[in-house]
C-alpha cells in the first residue's frame, strides 16, 4: 500500500523552503531596500547569512533526497510510482507515514526565537535615533512629546482591541493621569508643557543670538534649567507609563518583545 | 538591507509562521507566535514614527506646526485611552 504524505512532512520541501526564504531575502537585497541603518559591514554580514542560508537550504534537500525516505506527495506521485514498479522499473517502495528532519516544529521555534532575538534587538532604533538626534534641550522636548504619543497611541489600540482590561487598564489610566499634564501641561491647573517651555528656550536663544550680553545670557540660562527639568521630569513620566504599560502586556499576553524604555537615556527609566 | 524592512519581513514571516503551524494542527504554538508578531507590529510602529522623528530634527527645528500636531495626538489619544 503506496500513501502520501502531506507536503510539510517532505524534508525536501522544508529544506527548499528554507532556501527559498534566503533567497527572496537575497533578491529583496538586491532591488535596493539597502540603506540608512546598515553598515557597509552589517550589510555584507546579512548577505552573506542569506547566502549560507539558501546554499545550505539547497545542500540538505539534496542529502535529504539521497539518503532518506521519499514518500510520494501527491496521488499522481503515487500512480506513477505504482506504474513504474508494474513494468519492473522499481523493484521496492519505502512508505514512511511521516518523515523526520530538522524542519520540525522545535526547529521552526528556534527560527521563531532568533528572529524575535534579532527583532527586539532592533527593535529600539528608530527610538534611540531620535533622542541621538536631539541637539538641543528644545529638540529633546519634542522628542518626549513625541515618544509619549506613540506610545499613548499603542496603549489606545491595545484598548480599543479589548486585550487591556480591569487592574491593568487602570494602571495605564493612572499612569496617562500621570504623564499627560506633564508632558504637555494643563489648563486647569496652570501647569505649563514642555512646547511652551521648548518655545521660551527658543526664544531667548534667538534673542541671545542677536544680542550677546547679560541679560539675554540670564535669560538663556533660565529657560535653558527650567525646560531641562521640565524634560527630565516628562522623561520620568513616561518611562512610569512605559512601566505600566509592559506590565498591561504582560497580564494580557505574555509577550514582552518590545522595550522601548531601553532607548530613553541612561537613569530615566530608574 | 533596511533595518525597518526587516522588522517588516520578520514579523510577516512570523505570521506565515503562525498561520503555518495552526494550518498544521499545532493551534496553541500558532496562536503564541501569532501574538508574538502583534506585540512586535505594535513596538515597530512605535519605533517607525521615532524614526521620523529622528529625521525630521536631523532636517532641522521642529516647527509650529509640527509640535501643534503631536501635543494635539496626545490629547487624543489619552482621551481614547480613557474613554470607556
Amino acid at each position: 500500500m503506496l500513501k502520501i504524505i502531506a507536503t510539510m512532512d517532505s524534508l525536501v520541501i522544508r529544506a527548499l523552503l528554507v532556501a527559498l526564504a534566503g533567497l527572496i531575502g537575497m533578491v529583496l537585497s538586491y532591488f535596493g531596500v539597502d540603506a540608512a541603518l546598515f553598515g557597509a559591514k552589517a550589510e555584507g554580514l546579512v548577505d552573506a547569512l542569506l547566502l549560507v542560508l539558501t546554499a545550505g537550504g539547497v545542500f540538505y534537500a539534496a542529502y535529504a533526497r539521497a539518503t532518506r525516505p521519499n514518500p510520494p506527495l501527491t496521488e499522481r506521485a503515487v500512480e506513477k510510482t505504482i506504474e513504474m514498479v508494474r513494468a519492473g522499473k522499481l523493484e521496492s517502495v519505502a512508505v514512511p507515514p511521516k518523515q523526520g528532519g530538522f524542519a520540525r516544529v522545535a526547529f521552526l521555534a528556534l527560527v521563531a526565537g532568533l528572529a524575535l532575538g534579532g527583532l527586539s534587538l532592533s527593535a529600539c532604533t528608530g527610538t534611540r535615533a531620535a533622542y541621538k538626534a536631539a541637539q538641543d534641550a528644545d529638540d529633546t522636548a519634542y522628542v518626549v512629546t513625541r515618544h509619549y504619543r506613540s506610545i499613548l497611541r499603542e496603549a489606545a489600540d491595545l484598548k480599543d482591541s479589548g486585550t487591556l482590561s480591569g487592574s491593568a487598564l487602570a494602571a495605564l489610566r493612572n499612569a496617562e493621569q500621570i504623564a499627560t499634564p506633564i508632558v504637555i501641561g494643563d489648563e486647569a491647573t496652570g501647569q505649563v508643557g514642555l512646547r511652551v517651555l521648548a518655545k521660551t528656550y527658543a526664544d531667548a536663544r534667538a534673542a541671545y543670538d542677536e544680542a550677546v550680553n547679560a541679560d539675554t545670557r540670564e535669560a538663556l540660562d533660565a529657560a535653558n534649567a527650567k525646560l531641562s527639568q521640565a524634560v527630565n521630569d516628562a522623561m520620568r513620566a513616561v518611562a512610569g507609563f512605559l512601566r505600566a504599560l509592559e506590565a498591561a502586556r504582560q497580564n494580557t499576553t505574555q509577550v514582552l518583545p518590545f522595550d522601548d524604555a531601553r532607548a530613553l537615556p541612561a537613569g530615566v527609566a530608574a | 538591507m533596511n533595518l525597518q524592512t526587516l522588522q517588516e519581513l520578520g514579523i510577516t514571516g512570523l505570521r506565515g509562521l503562525s498561520l503555518g503551524l495552526s494550518l498544521s494542527g499545532n493551534a496553541m504554538a500558532g496562536a503564541f507566535i501569532d501574538k508574538v508578531a502583534n506585540g512586535l507590529q505594535a513596538g515597530s510602529d512605535v519605533d517607525r514614527d521615532m524614526q521620523a522623528a529622528a529625521d525630521l530634527l536631523a532636517a532641522g527645528k521642529a516647527s509650529d506646526a509640527d509640535w501643534a500636531e503631536v501635543v494635539q495626538g496626545v490629547k487624543d489619544e489619552a482621551a481614547r485611552l480613557q474613554d470607556d
